[in-house]
């Protein structure tokens, strides 16, 4: 599945708009992330050696993932970033599997985002160091309506415009945000 | 071949229709006795005792041509899936048959089972036959329908997917699944002859994830002569 209007998203990302068109044609969805007040664009391919060609280097994390999506935040690839990938989870309870390097490429910490047996549109997000130690567990990620976008209110507009598909997500305790965008 | 009814009769083609030869008294072909059957409209003129003539033979006939239509159980329709997609089939629907004395005469395959979680979002309907529709896909987060009794041999309806809600990614419908076979045509059975039809039963749609429909059962129509009878279910029916 392809972007074929991803035109309509330019403006709001520089990484996301540097892309390359080769690299443009590859995405199978963009998530939007509205973080304290910061956009930033995860790009989702579905064959590892774009992400390579877009991040420089993959982690073996990533590398020998069992998955069909590979997502990188692209603002996180900025010099002195810590860089966020992103792959699809395991087994059907884990929709997906976040990691997050620091700047030279040392695994900090990983999550997984769990379903809610009760909620079909709720995730629980379990957050791990390094070592596989629990930082924090359950914290409730929930897909919703579009009062649950605090950034660009015109965002979402255009992608809808051109035909996209768009899921509004929020974390239930902090000020983030997220657009899942996707061809229909 | 009945025996002929206008023209000039001879032993020896009486002989021929119901067996023998011609050196036989014509006493040898009293109906019930081992050579005409005691069954069979075209028969009952012939006596089973006492006076016999040749005109009476006129018309008799050993077998009956008995006209059928017969069709196979639709398949069940596929499930569809939460996530992605999903391999295999539903259950095939079971195949529709005519036996006599042990022996098959005729039967007519049941469909194919709908393939579980390969079908666009919502689930495929089930290939309807001559006798009605197939059973409907179902729609996103549903179940496909089973097929209407009345729609003998029709496939289950494929059971719809899911689109995603989270991170998730949207998930296949199944197929429907496919119409029996059905078969029109003749066979010659002996008047009296015991016909044993079975008939096959729907395919279960298969039961996981959003569930595919049940295929429709088959069905058989058998006549003869100026009779009919028809079958929903196994049965049997005596060729009188």
């Amino acid at each position: 599945m392809q972007f074929l209007e991803i035109d309509a998203l330019t403006g709001y990302s520089a990484a996301l708009d540097a892309l390359t068109e080769g690299q443009r044609a590859a995405l199978v969805e963009i998530v939007f992330c509205f973080r304290l007040g910061v956009l930033s664009a995860t790009a989702v391919f579905s064959d590892v050696e774009t992400l390579r060609e877009v991040t420089g280097q993959v982690p073996d994390e990533i590398e020998f993932a069992v998955t069909w999506r590979y997502g990188v935040d692209l603002e996180s690839l900025s010099h002195g970033q810590r860089a966020r990938f992103y792959v699809d989870g395991h087994d059907p309870e884990h929709v997906l599997l976040g990691f997050t390097y620091s700047p030279v490429g040392v695994l900090e910490e990983w999550k997984r985002y769990r379903r809610d047996p009760d909620c079909k549109q709720r995730l629980l997000i379990d957050r791990f160091d390094a070592t596989g130690e629990a930082k924090s567990i359950g914290e409730v990620e929930r897909a919703g309506g579009p009062d649950l976008w605090k950034g660009p209110l015109d965002l979402p507009e255009k992608a809808k415009q051109a035909g996209l598909h768009v899921i509004y997500l929020a974390k239930e305790t902090k000020d983030q945000s997220y657009l899942r965008i996707f061809q229909s | 071949m009945a025996v002929m009814v206008s023209g000039a009769l001879s032993l020896s083609s009486i002989a021929t229709e119901f067996g023998g030869d011609a050196e036989l008294p014509l006493s040898a072909f009293y109906r019930g006795a081992g050579r005409v059957p005691a069954a069979g409209a075209p028969n009952l003129r012939i006596p089973a005792n006492g006076t016999i003539s040749f005109s009476a033979f006129r018309g008799g006939a050993l077998t009956a041509v008995v006209d059928c239509e017969i069709i196979g159980g639709g398949g069940g329709g596929g499930h569809g899936v939460g996530d992605g997609t999903a391999s295999g089939r539903a259950i095939s629907g079971g195949a529709t048959a005519i036996t006599s004395a042990g022996k098959q005469l005729v039967s007519a395959a049941g469909g194919l089972g709908g393939l579980n979680g390969q079908a666009p979002r919502s689930g495929n309907n089930g290939e309807g036959t001559a006798y009605g529709p197939g059973g409907i896909g179902g729609n996103v987060n549903a179940a496909g329908s089973s097929a209407p009794n009345s729609s003998y041999g029709a496939g289950g309806g494929g059971g719809g997917g899911d689109n995603p809600s989270t991170y998730d990614s949207s998930g296949a419908g199944g197929f429907g699944g496919s119409a029996g076979t059905r078969r029109a045509g003749s066979i010659q059975v002996v008047y009296g002859a015991v016909l044993t039809i079975s008939i096959g039963a729907g395919g279960p749609g298969s039961n996981a994830g959003y569930r595919g429909g049940d295929g429709a059962a088959g069905y058989a129509r058998l006549t003869w002569d100026e009779k009919a009878a028809s079958f929903t279910a196994s049965g049997s029916v005596v060729v009188d």
